[in-house]
Parts: structure tokens; C-alpha cells; sequence
């Protein structure tokens, strides 16, 4: 009963703020244009045009990458037995911004489908550092070495791009936002996006296991060595195609999953589903917010309502770390 | 009924040595406790029985069958086991709890079966949570939870249950109601248990073996009455103890007990 008000609750918020951010922007629009925009796909010029050609998909691009982000915080969270993880803090975004720029700089006409593989093998590489450093255990540990290996690749990345004038990728990937994203490039993610949460969702049972502690998932016959990579290489993909699109978003993969678990309890079945429709709104609202705002930073946004349920998070589960 | 022998086992973790050359053979379908003192192993010896921490060496069968040979899920349906420290991180309701206790039969792609509800809700009937099934974990006193904590073991469907401190964290009324509902299910069911207890009384009363254990070695197996001399309290948990005979039950209980000789503070006793 609950579930089915959740839903209806849900779908009507993430229609409600798909239009909203259709709306808004440098130039408004009323709802009306916004849904008559939508059915004709070949204007060439006007209001039309533009709703479709620029604003729609970078509200299917916030989408996307807020719901592959909160699932990535979810299934992190889960896997590493922390409340605090998700991929910023574990360094992920960090590695995949760094690779990406890498790859970029030294192959010039590098496709789009190249710079997600180069983004996925960076986040890879730093969230098997961090774990293999941290092994999964202390939850500061995690963090110091999340926040560490990030600052430096933050400043590589940094000197990479002002010693090779890249200035407008530094703004982009660490203000986060979804402009100047093609429908082409999201039909490239997209469809690896729904491959990579299709198999989480089939693993769902797996990662219900893993609340259990490893000793427990041993007893009853888990192999959890083999899910837990498997389940964390799906998290990481999911956090590095996000970079690829709209840069270190911070804050919305600890954040979203914390308020469905609140609201819809744990199992994954359940929490994957919401997690993925509740952050993709979210962060559609927020890029809009920071489109309005003259183009403020979206994780400015973000921090702002982010940041005190961080601090509430600490105050009320933090201690249970110590 | 099903067999358990450990064979030359050893464990070391860190360079320490935990266990060292453990020959046991557990009584089918009797229960046997297993005491000592603090850090001697037992925890240790149950884990590697369940295969949770790997033996360095030496191997442990269940009807014959080796259990680094078996699949791990296989092995869960052989034996299950409930762990000392049983937090959950997360709050679940009972009844979805215990249905994690099905994990080892559930195929990929499909959710409980009847024949897993029908487990399920004998676990909880048997340990009298089921009056508690719909509430959440958090809400459960401690007595409470420990039934659920039962009734999870038993939902898994395995015909040896390892209990680590199973009364640990109760207070005495919920002690003997936990070990109650372990002998009535052991008399019906004839699941072999293995249990480790601290207190001595307890390990008497409810046990058909006793299995003494020190510095990670078995120094004596038998029945209680075999087991408790006041030898074997000097050697191993340095106690004088004045040992006498239940009336009723006619087994042997321990009544009075006082540091024997030197103490740690080197006092003479």
C-alpha cells in the first residue's frame, strides 16, 4: 500500500519537475509551448527549436546523470558499509575527471565513446586504490583517503589544464552541470546506463545481503568477495559516465540515497528504483536552479541543501563510526 | 542426522597461532557445548567449523563430505551458524529478516517460494517470535531479538546450528528461556548443536558433551559429569570450585567456586 502511494507520489513529482526545468531557463517558457515543443521535433527555428535542440537535453542529461549518480552512492554505501560513501568521496570522480582530461590531451580528436572508456578507467583505478588501501574497514579511513587521493588528482588535473589552456573543461568539472550535452551523446549512455542498473537490480538480492556484514553473508552462502566487485565495478561505470556528462557533482550520491532509505526502508529491489527516479528529478531541479541563477555552479546548489543533512547524518549515525 | 569431525585442524592468523591441532568429532543430534577461557579459540573454532575463517590446515567433514570441496551455498544448507555479535547495521521488519535465512535455496531471477514461506514461519512459530513477525527490529527487546536471531538459524534449513554465545547480552530470565528453546527444538528435531557458553552451570544442564578448550587446544571432551573435576577448573580457568550432584537431574553442578592460587595481582588466595 505504502509502495504504491510512494510511486504515484514520486511520478507526479518527476513530471512535475521535468516541466519545470523545461521551463525555466536563460528564456522562460510557458507549460504550454514546453509540451507543444516536444511533439514537433523538426522546427528548425523559434521557441520550438530551442526547447528542443538545447534545453531538452540537457534536462534529460541532468536526469540521467543524477539518477546513474544516486545509484552509484546507493550501491557504494552498501558495498563498503558506509553511510558516507558515494563517488566523490571515495575519489571516483576525482579519477575519471583526471583520465578524461588525460585522454583528451593526448589523443586531440578523441570520440566521445573513447572519453567514457578513458573516464571509467580512471575511477576504476582510484576506487580499487582506495579500497584496496582502506580495505572496505574504517569509515575515516575511507574518507581521509577518498579526500586525500582526490586533492591530488584534483590539483594534477588542475596543472594539466591550465599548462595546456583547457580553461573551460577546469569550470565545467568542478561546477558540475549538464549544458552544451547532445541527444547523440546521451543515446550513447543511456542505453549502457539502463545495462549496468539492469544488472544491479538482478543483483539486488546480493547487495540486500551485504547489510549483513561479510561475516553473515559467508554463513549463509554468499560468495561476497565476487558480488562486491562486480556490484562496485557497476557503481563506478555508472559514476564515471556522469563525469563524462556533467562534471564532479558532490553531495546528491550521499544525499538521495539517505532520504529514499529513510522514507522506503532497505531492500535493494526497492531502494535501486527510487533512489535512480528521485535523483534524476532532484538534480533536473537543481541544474535548472543554476540555470536561472545565472549559471551558478549546480553544486553550489546542491551543497546547499546537501550540506546540512551531512552535518545531520553525523550528528544522529556518525557516532555508531567511532 | 548428520555427522561433523575436524581433522588436524590449525589456525593461525597474524603469525599467532589460535588453534592448534583440533580432533573433535560432534555428537549427532546431541548438543555440545564448548567452554573456556577468554580468547581460547571457541569463537575461532566454530567459525573455521562453518568454514567463515579458512583453516590454515587440517580439514573439517560433514558426512564425509570435505567442506572446502562443497559450493558455499550448498554448505549454508548444512550448517548454519549464529554469531556472537549480531548488530544490524540497518532496521528490517522480523519477517523479512528471517526470509533472508532462505538466501541458500532462492534461484536467480525469483523471490520466496511456499516451500521457503513454510520454513519461515515454522522458524518463527518454533521460537515463539511469530506473535512479533511484523514489527521492526529496533522496537524488540532483547530477549525478543534473540528468538528472531534463533529463528533465522533455524529457517535456514541446516541440520548442524553453531550458536556462539547464544545468552550473552540477556538477562538470566532470557538466558534459560533462549537455551530452553534450543534443547526443546534439539529433542524434536534432532539437529546437531554446538554451542559455546561462559557460563558453566548452563553448559551442565544443557548439555550432552562438554568440550573443554585452552590456549587453543581441546584438553577434555566427555559427558559433564566426565568433564567437571575441580582438575580440570585449576588447569583451565584457574578456579577452585566445589562440585556436586543435582538430585533431580543427577548432573553434576557446580555450587561455589573461589580464584584458585596465584591471581593476577599475585596475591595468594
Amino acid at each position: 500500500m505504502k509502495h504504491r502511494w510512494l510511486v504515484l507520489l514520486l511520478s507526479i513529482f518527476t513530471f512535475l519537475s521535468f516541466i519545470v526545468a523545461m521551463m525555466f531557463g536563460v528564456a522562460h517558457y510557458p507549460p504550454g509551448e514546453v509540451v507543444a515543443s516536444l511533439f514537433t521535433a523538426g522546427a528548425s527555428e523559434g521557441a520550438s527549436a530551442i526547447l528542443y535542440e538545447i534545453r531538452l537535453p540537457r534536462v534529460l542529461a541532468a536526469f540521467l546523470a543524477g539518477l546513474m549518480i544516486s545509484i552509484s552512492g546507493l550501491v557504494m554505501q552498501t558495498v563498503t558499509h558506509n553511510d558516507l560513501s558515494e563517488p566523490s568521496i571515495l575519489g571516483v570522480n576525482a579519477g575519471a575527471n583526471f583520465a578524461i582530461v588525460i585522454s583528451t590531451l593526448l589523443v586531440p580528436a578523441l570520440s566521445f565513446a573513447g572519453m567514457l572508456i578513458g573516464g571509467f578507467a580512471g575511477g576504476l583505478l582510484v576506487g580499487v586504490v582506495i579500497l584496496f588501501v582502506t580495505r572496505f574497514k574504517s569509515p575515516i579511513h575511507l574518507i581521509l583517503a577518498g579526500a586525500g587521493i582526490s586533492l591530488f588528482l584534483y590539483a594534477m588535473t588542475d596543472f594539466l589544464v591550465i599548462t595546456n589552456n583547457l580553461g573551460q573543461y577546469l569550470a565545467f568539472f568542478t561546477s558540475g552541470g549538464a549544458a552544451g550535452v547532445s541527444l547523440a551523446q546521451l543515446g550513447i549512455i543511456a542505453p549502457v546506463a539502463l545495462i549496468i542498473i539492469s544488472v544491479l537490480y538482478v543483483l539486488a538480492k546480493e547487495l540486500d545481503i551485504f547489510l549483513f556484514g561479510d561475516e553473515m553473508a559467508a554463513s549463509l552462502g554468499q560468495n561476497h568477495k565476487v558480488y562486491q566487485v562486480l556490484t562496485l565495478v557497476c557503481a563506478i561505470m555508472l559514476a564515471s559516465m556522469s563525469v563524462a556528462i556533467v562534471g564532479n557533482v558532490v553531495f546528491l550520491g550521499l544525499l538521495v540515497p539517505h532520504i529514499v532509505k529513510m522514507i522506503a526502508g532497505y531492500m535493494h529491489r526497492v531502494t535501486i528504483f527510487y533512489t535512480g527516479i528521485f535523483g534524476g528529478a532532484l538534480f533536473m531541479l537543481s541544474d535548472m536552479a543554476a540555470r536561472v541563477l545565472n549559471e551558478t555552479p549546480v553544486n553550489a546548489i546542491i551543497a546547499m541543501i546537501g550540506l546540512p543533512f551531512f552535518i545531520y547524518i553525523i550528528r544522529t549515525r556518525g557516532r555508531k563510526y567511532a | 542426522m548428520t555427522s561433523v569431525t575436524i581433522e588436524n585442524m590449525d589456525l593461525t592468523i597474524d603469525e599467532k597461532d589460535i588453534l592448534k591441532d583440533i580432533n573433535l568429532e560432534l555428537m549427532s543430534g546431541k548438543i555440545t557445548t564448548i567452554i573456556g577461557p577468554n580468547g581460547c579459540g571457541k569463537s575461532t573454532l566454530l567459525k573455521a567449523v562453518s568454514n567463515i575463517i579458512r583453516a590454515s590446515d587440517g580439514s573439517v567433514y560433514i558426512n564425509d563430505l570435505d567442506i572446502r570441496q562443497m559450493k558455499s551455498k550448498d554448505l549454508a544448507k548444512k550448517i548454519s551458524i549464529l554469531s556472537q555479535k549480531n548488530r544490524l547495521q540497518y532496521d528490517l521488519k522480523v519477517h523479512d529478516l528471517v526470509g533472508f535465512s532462505r538466501y541458500p535455496y532462492l534461484k536467480r531471477f525469483r523471490g520466496l517460494s511456499p516451500e521457503d514461506h513454510k520454513m519461515i514461519d515454522w522458524a518463527l512459530t518454533e521460537t515463539g517470535a511469530d506473535e512479533f513477525r511484523d514489527r521492526m527490529m529496533s522496537e524488540l527487546s532483547g530477549g525478543q531479538a534473540q528468538r528472531v536471531w534463533i529463528s533465522l538459524l533455524l529457517a535456514q534449513g541446516a541440520d548442524v546450528l553453531l550458536l556462539d554465545e547464544p545468552t550473552t547480552y540477556l538477562d538470566i530470565h532470557h538466558q534459560l528461556e533462549t537455551l530452553n528453546i534450543i534443547r526443546k527444538l534439539n529433542q524434536k528435531a534432532h539437529q546437531t548443536v554446538v554451542m559455546v557458553l561462559h557460563d558453566i552451570n548452563q553448559a551442565l544442564k544443557y548439555s550432552d558433551e562438554i568440550v573443554v578448550m585452552n590456549k587453543g587446544r581441546v584438553i577434555k571432551t566427555g559427558t559433564p559429569a566426565e568433564v567437571l573435576t575441580n582438575e580440570t577448573l585449576n588447569e583451565v580457568f584457574n578456579i577452585n570450585g566445589k562440585i556436586t550432584t543435582d538430585p533431580v537431574t543427577g548432573k553434576p553442578v557446580l555450587t561455589d567456586y573461589e580464584l584458585f592460587c596465584r591471581t593476577v595481582d599475585g596475591r595468594e588466595s
